[in-house]
């Protein structure tokens, strides 16, 4: 894998959108890489979930895919940060 | 959010302090030990119980053992709020949607619950050393 910025942010959101059988559906992702507040390489995903008010658990299956899917595209090479947004909150992250 | 990092940065320096000096008669010296705690030793510590990379004089405290799944979901917690905290307070091009706020607001929740169950372990006191002492355990 190319491991330049831009390059990481848009093969990940490709990688981001093959997952299937989520936990709770995803509409969109948005992928963004950089150095952390304390200058640790990282890359943080935002997803657009499609519904409010996603239970926690599911979030948390949510999360723990996605951590895993970017630390084996990145071989954990970079802190991952998860965030997520609800259906009615989609225009505000573009 | 900065409620948020600080519920469970206090949580986690107030445990360490107390097992590092007990007793009521200890308390001015526990706020005192609790200005030594730093947040990016803090984090170091953190993502390093995240990810299984334990400095070799911590891992005796491992026990031999996998860490402890509660653990490392308070150290991911402690990790992510510390981020978050930052972007809130610092990053003015970056604004936390009600859904982000409550998410991170039920991860510290969560901490909490995790935290109970793995009080007072070998592993969790483990822990609560290298967010003091991380530094000074490398190598």
């Amino acid at each position: 894998m190319n491991t330049t910025p831009s390059n990481l942010e848009g093969r990940l959101e490709d990688e981001l959108r093959k997952l299937q059988d989520l936990p709770t559906p995803v509409s969109s992702w948005h992928v963004k890489t950089g150095a952390d507040s304390t200058n640790d390489p990282a890359v943080w995903v935002w997803a657009m979930l499609k519904d409010d008010d996603v239970e926690f658990a599911k979030r948390s299956r949510l999360r723990s895919i996605i951590r895993d899917l970017v630390e084996k595209k990145t071989n954990s090479s970079r802190l991952v940060y998860i965030r997520f947004r609800g259906a009615s909150e989609v225009e505000i992250s573009a | 959010m900065s409620a948020s990092y600080d519920t469970i940065f206090h949580l986690l320096v107030d445990e360490a302090t107390r097992l590092m000096l007990k007793g009521h008669d200890r308390a001015p010296l526990r706020d005192n030990l609790a200005r030594a705690f730093h947040h990016a030793t803090m984090k170091q510590t953190a993502v390093a119980f995240t990810k299984g990379t334990l400095p070799p004089k911590l891992v005796i405290g491992a026990n031999n053992q996998v860490l402890q799944r509660p653990l490392i979901a308070v150290a991911e917690t402690f990790v992510q709020l510390q981020e978050a905290r930052h972007a809130a307070d610092y990053d003015r091009s970056l604004r936390f949607t009600r859904q982000e706020v409550l998410d991170l607001i039920d991860l510290t929740e969560q901490a909490f619950q995790d935290w109970k169950q793995i009080h007072n372990s070998l592993q969790a006191d483990t822990f609560l050393i290298g967010l003091l002492t991380y530094r000074h355990m490398q190598g």
